[in-house]
């Protein structure tokens, strides 16, 4: 039951993450690229706050997987390495908290664009 | 013969059509003039291993088809005008060069099937050519990777937004022969209104439409229903609505015979087309497959072909500048 | 990131494939990065 919740909630916070994209982007004049790095931002700044980690408590993956989530893991990243580090810490925190996730996306991304073509879209 | 008004040129002896020939891609098949094409292609790749070859080879295929239906050879013909959206016109280059035949590259944009047409009319008319091919083609593959996002992205589409036609179109016009006539023709002006959305090209065309149709009507002195019927390149659903409240706003009545191949060649509900067809193939194919073809068999008797172009490159909008639009209209009386 | 690269493969392993995969990627990493800087700056001195 405990886990059945804690799906819940990470649907219901994830969902509601790109609900307030789509009508950011059909209110506005805003085009997917910006609202994909406003989030980012607010995503970094929520977190120097100290706000997008009670989110994330709350609603886990519903909070890390959306770009707003990128963005905590940087801010973070940079926080805690200045707290180990000092002042060079933030050159390096980001980068470092989000090595993985960076990583992945370039192998990964790579290999499969390796072996696929672009199709064009199903005819109608 | 010779100039009259502002930008119109009148033909004494106007330069015959005497045959056209139109490719058209899969989902332009399954529209509601699908079954006008005369090269009807098997899908948008052709075999080669790029769009962009696709379109050239696409090109090839309808000039070919041009030359055989009319019984031509290369050689027989004194230029070709063509153009195409990608960069630096590649598609027409690729597309042609082994056809030898002087060429001249234009690019208009989408209008660039009426730019094509005038030139080659002028030509003949003016006695510099007996033969002359006109054209032009447009890719929806090779447009979306050049100008917007890359296809497998999947980004949300908008409702005003069009979707670029595969297809293409070019006809041959000669000195002498039976078919329709092309009896004036009127070279649009850029028109600015100052529209900046990329996703609404039939608000950016739609001015230069009005512009360049008011324009002919009164260097030559006619009303519209000296028309059996006007046909605009690519507004879409939205373009023709504000072109006729513009034309209305000028004291003139469009709306009973305006209509506009992109809205003729998708059905928009069905196909999930939105505002429409859109590229330079649109106007191209539609003219060269379905209104050449209802010319010949008298069903029209006097139209106008205005191809409208939205002048922008990918980068010029997002440095801030407006979309300023272009149209070019043909006259052509059977 | 995929869309990109696998769009652009026509165009060479370097010049295509390599350098489109962050033709939309590439923004965030450079905004996150200065964000990721920025924040760690200001909280050094806040601390």
């Amino acid at each position: 039951m405990e886990l059945f919740i804690e799906y819940v909630k990470c649907f219901v916070v994830g969902g509601l993450i790109c609900v307030i994209g789509q009508v950011i982007l059909d209110r506005t004049k805003l085009t997917t690229g910006q609202i994909m790095i406003i989030f980012l931002l607010a995503g970094a700044f929520l977190q120097a706050i100290g706000v997008y980690q009670s989110i994330v408590d709350f609603a886990g993956a519903g909070a890390t997987v959306p770009i707003s989530g990128f963005g905590y893991a940087l801010a973070k990243g940079g926080m805690e390495e200045v707290g180990g580090s000092g002042l060079m810490g933030a050159f390096a925190g980001g980068i470092k908290a989000t090595a993985p996730g960076i990583t992945a996306a370039i192998v990964f991304g790579y290999l499969v664009a390796l072996c696929s073509n672009p199709k064009s879209k199903p005819f109608k | 013969m010779g100039h009259i008004g502002k930008q119109t040129v009148v033909y004494k002896t106007p330069p015959v059509i005497i045959n056209a020939y139109s490719s058209a891609g899969p989902k332009e098949q399954q529209g509601p003039l699908g079954e006008y094409f005369d090269n009807k292609l098997p899908d948008e790749l052709l075999g080669q291993d790029s769009w962009e070859k696709a379109e050239a080879h696409m090109i090839q295929q309808t000039v070919q088809g041009l030359l055989d239906r009319a019984c031509k050879l290369p050689s027989d013909i004194q230029y070709i005008f063509a153009g195409d959206l990608q960069n630096q016109v590649v598609a027409s280059t690729f597309g042609l060069k082994d056809f030898n035949i002087p060429f001249f590259g234009l690019y208009g944009a989408c209008s660039t099937m009426g730019e094509s047409m005038s030139l080659a009319s002028m030509l003949i008319a003016g006695g510099m050519a007996d033969l002359v091919i006109a054209g032009t083609s447009s890719h929806y593959c090779a447009a979306e990777k050049q100008f917007r996002f890359p296809l497998e992205y999947a980004g949300q589409r908008t409702v005003a937004q069009h979707w670029t036609v595969t297809g293409s179109g070019f006809v041959l016009l000669s000195r002498n022969g039976e078919g329709p006539k092309i009896t004036a023709i009127t070279t649009g002006k850029i028109v600015d209104l100052g529209i900046t959305d990329t996703f609404n090209m039939g608000a950016a065309m739609a001015p230069a439409a009005v512009d360049t149709i008011l324009t002919h009507l009164e260097d030559t002195n006619q009303k519209p229903s000296d028309f059996d019927a006007i046909f605009t390149g690519d507004l879409g659903n939205w373009g023709v609505a504000i072109a006729n409240e513009l034309a209305r706003k000028s004291g003139v009545n469009l709306s009973p015979i305006l209509n506009d191949c992109g809205k003729m060649i998708f059905d928009d509900k069905r196909q999930e087309t939105d505002a429409g067809g859109s590229g330079c193939g649109c106007s191209a194919s539609v003219f060269a497959g379905y209104i050449y073809k209802q010319m010949l068999k008298h069903k029209l008797k006097k139209i106008l072909l205005v191809p409208t172009g939205a002048l922008m490159s990918p980068g010029s909008s997002q440095q801030g500048n407006t979309i300023p639009g272009i149209a070019h209209a043909v006259c052509i009386e059977m | 990131m995929v869309a990109s690269a696998m769009e652009y493969k026509k165009e060479g392993f370097i010049y295509g494939m390599g350098a489109k995969l962050f033709t939309i990627a590439g923004p965030v990493i450079i905004y996150g990065t200065i964000a990721s800087v920025v924040i760690g700056i200001i909280y050094y001195f806040v601390k």
